[in-house]
């Protein structure tokens, strides 16, 4: 299982790949980061990752713009939002644009847990989330 | 109309007797004694009667005539003819010379009757129907005129006319109202939804500014009135079309009544009214009738008692008498301390619009739409409702509406106290500390906006992640979508899918996690089934925390203990004061340039950061100064930011 991270501050983005690491069984080279979206959806075309974790607020285009992209790129793109807040307009509009699920901020590991498992078919899944 | 038939027949009789007088005169040769009767009907009738020669000469003229015109005698009226009928006649009538000349083509013993204009001594018009009759009399001819006085028949016919022509206004007017209205409402229905839901979101958000929570519960509260206004023009130009009709389903009297009290505990606010409720533990746990519309009824009385009650007591007290094995009078009492009403008010309570016309009465605000609403969905329901009222002593309410009962099951005593002893669900503060469960995900179930919003508000004392949703099949769409909920709070009752119905198809779809059963009815063992506890409505914050303690376990709050790791509370303290130690420094150069986008940013970022460190005052401040940008002055938010770093560092 392959997965790519777009979030803007550098300190969450290592917090998610330590989340990946130790909860979700991923190694280091099956974990991609991007610091906005533009670079993302250029990397996503070789990467092809399971599961794309996208923050919602970023500077240049956001999260809510970026899902299109990836959606025209790959009709299957699994897309789980980061958001900061509790306010689920944003989520709902994230939900119908195609994004698969949402995590709120602070990241919890189990929460990420079950995203996976939710999104990530279960052929693809590490042992761990079996 | 019925003037105009008697003065039709008189005048036909009229000239039937005089044709009929002079044509005997003429064959019989009894003159004197035919000549004698002629001239009686001549005088007797109450038309006027005149004689003219073919060439338009008057030459006789009857009493009436005379009397008419306030004439002294018939030489007066024979004198004066032309004044009392002048050559210049209005529009619509005939000058006496045009008269002669038409009738100069008609046969002899023809009639013609036209309309000619007649004027008093003092110039006053009397519009006449004037019959004309070709005859011979004493061997020369000579035209017999007949003349009646149309104003009333006029008048009558005119009234008429206006009555049928209002009559079918008012109709068309009455029908376009409520097509109009009906057409409005709903149109208004949609945005003010938006209002609503939006100003509803930015209220729950935990990071909105206080100034904007204040605004936005204003707009929150009117548009909530103005949905209650909106959607009572609708109902009540629904009755007015009869389109309302009375759905009959079962349900929950104990439901009801806690979604009755929970929707009107807010009227409250801050008046010093004790609010009193009373079940009957012999309420039957389950009714047949139209509880949307009996819900509507009882919180349109309730909400008039909570507006005209300053002081005092307010009752609300709910009973159920039996009338027959499958029937029962569902009675209602609703007794406050209020202003009261007099007898004018109490004559005008059930006119529609009532208020509208109000002068006496403005100081409190209301359509006037809801106690005509209450009566006609009662006469709907074949309920009835008595109302007795003293001026500064209150008003007493009390409404009857038969149900039908499918089984024999009460409530009982703990269900009834239960519902007596509600608890202001957002306004007490809970006397426990809730712990926060971040990461933790609910899903709440309920029909009732109020509950969703109690519920909303009890659960966001716990940093839950909250979803609502309005139905069962809702919910079954949610979990089908892949989500899973630590909770899901399902309330029993709904239309589409009801939670029972809801609960048995997650289930069978292999749905493991818990589901909590909202009532307000104590749970019978084979509807438990599915169910893994139940809160019991109105929601009590107290057994709300005892449910999530047990159902939101330990390892849910583990991000708090991952964040709490040294290794990770070290890292990210590393990088904050590698990465964004001049982060208010950085905000302040953007705000100089103008870019404020930026200077949120950096907030937000800061803002986030805080939270994983657990510095909950570093992080409000940096909340605080992100909203803060769009005022005019951010400065004294950005100063306690600065202030807050300064402390962590």
């Amino acid at each position: 299982m392959k997965a790519m991270i777009v979030e803007d501050t550098a300190i969450l983005r290592k917090i998610m790949r330590d989340i990946l690491k130790e909860f979700c069984g991923l190694e280091d080279g099956n974990i991609h980061e991007a610091a906005d979206a533009t670079k993302a959806i250029n990397d996503y075309k070789h990467t092809r990752p399971d599961i794309v974790f996208l923050d919602i607020s970023m500077p240049g285009m956001n999260g809510k713009e970026a899902i299109k992209h990836f959606l025209a790129i790959d009709a299957d793109a699994k897309i789980v939002m980061f958001t900061g807040s509790r306010n689920e307009t944003d989520v709902k509009e994230c939900i119908s644009a195609g994004a698969k699920d949402y995590l709120v901020k602070p990241l919890s590991p189990q929460r990420v847990q079950e995203s996976v498992r939710k999104v990530v078919s279960s052929d693809k899944l590490p042992d761990i989330l079996k | 109309m019925f003037e105009y038939i008697v003065i039709a027949v008189l005048f036909a009789a009229a000239c039937a007797a005089i044709i009929f007088a002079v044509h005997t005169h003429k064959k019989s040769g009894k003159r004197a004694e035919v000549y004698d009767s002629a001239s009686f009907i001549f005088e007797a009738v109450p038309l006027v009667l005149t004689l003219w020669s073919p060439a338009g000469k008057i030459i006789d003229c009857n009493l009436e005539a005379v009397r008419r015109f306030g004439l002294s005698c018939k030489n007066d009226y024979i004198e004066r003819t032309f004044e009392l009928i002048p050559e210049n006649q209005p529009p619509g009538y005939m000058s006496i010379r045009w008269c002669f000349q038409l009738l100069s083509n008609v046969r002899d013993d023809r009639q013609l009757i036209i309309n000619v204009m007649h004027y008093n001594l003092s110039g006053g018009q009397i519009p006449m129907e004037v019959s004309f009759y070709k005859t011979t009399y004493k061997g020369k001819p000579v035209i017999l005129t007949c003349a009646s006085d149309m104003r009333g028949v006029y008048e009558s016919m005119q009234r008429e006319q206006q009555a049928t022509e209002r009559s079918a206004q008012i109709e068309a007017h009455s029908q376009a109202k409520s097509r109009f209205f009906a057409r409005m409402s709903h149109e208004l229905r949609t945005p003010l939804t938006a209002v609503h839901g939006i100003s509803e979101i930015l209220l729950q958000r935990p990071d909105t500014h206080a100034d904007i929570e204040e605004a936005m519960a204003k707009i929150h509260n009117s548009s909530t009135s103005l949905i209650r206004i909106v959607n009572d023009i609708l109902d009540l130009s629904k009755i007015e079309a009869g389109q309302l009709s009375i759905v009959r389903e079962v349900y929950e009297p104990a439901n009801l009544i806690s979604d009755i009290v929970q929707t009107n505990i807010i009227l409250l606010a801050d008046k010093p009214v004790n609010f009193v409720v009373t079940a009957d533990e012999t309420l039957p746990c389950r009714l047949i009738g139209d509880e949307i519309r009996i819900r509507q009824v009882i919180i349109n009385v309730l909400s008039n008692a909570f507006k005209y009650t300053d002081s005092g007591e307010i009752l609300f007290s709910v009973h159920c008498f039996k009338t027959s094995p499958d029937n029962v009078n569902l009675m209602v009492m609703i007794k406050d301390t209020g202003r009261g009403m007099n007898r004018k008010q109490l004559d005008t309570l059930f006119k529609e619009y009532t208020r509208f016309h109000e002068d006496d009465d403005r100081f409190t605000e209301g359509t006037g739409l809801g106690m005509p609403i209450v009566y006609n969905l009662l006469n709907l329901m074949s309920g009835d409702i008595d109302i007795e009222s003293y001026v500064g002593q209150g008003t007493t309410i009390i409404i009857n509406i038969p149900q039908q009962v499918p089984d024999s099951e009460v409530i009982g005593a703990e269900t009834a106290k239960r519902l007596e002893q509600f608890e202001i669900g957002l306004q007490k503060k809970s006397s426990f500390e809730p712990k926060p469960m971040p990461g933790g995900r609910v899903l709440v179930v309920d029909d009732v906006e109020t509950n969703r919003y109690v519920a909303r508000g009890l659960l966001s004392f716990y940093e839950l992640d909250v979803e609502t949703c309005c139905n069962g099949a809702e919910a079954v769409e949610k979990i089908r979508e892949g989500n899973v909920y630590d909770i899901i709070f399902m309330d029993r009752m709904m239309p589409e899918l009801n939670g029972i119905e809801a609960t048995k198809i997650l289930r069978e779809t292999g749905y493991t996690n818990p589901i909590v059963a909202l009532t307000a009815n104590a749970i019978k063992t084979e509807e438990f089934s599915g169910f893994d506890d139940f809160v019991a409505k109105p929601i009590q914050s107290s057994e709300l925390d005892a449910v999530l303690k047990k159902f939101i376990k330990h390892d849910k709050s583990a991000p708090e203990d991952y964040y709490s790791r040294p290794e990770v509370r070290e890292m990210i303290r590393l990088d904050f004061a590698e990465n964004h130690s001049n982060a208010v420094a950085e905000i302040k150069a953007a705000l100089a340039v103008g870019d404020t986008e930026t200077a949120q940013r950096i907030a937000h970022t800061v803002k986030s950061l805080a939270r994983y460190m657990k510095e909950d005052a570093a992080a409000s401040a940096a909340a605080a100064a992100e909203s803060a940008m769009l005022d005019p002055n951010p400065d004294a938010a950005i100063a306690n930011l600065e202030a807050e770093l300064k402390k962590l560092m």
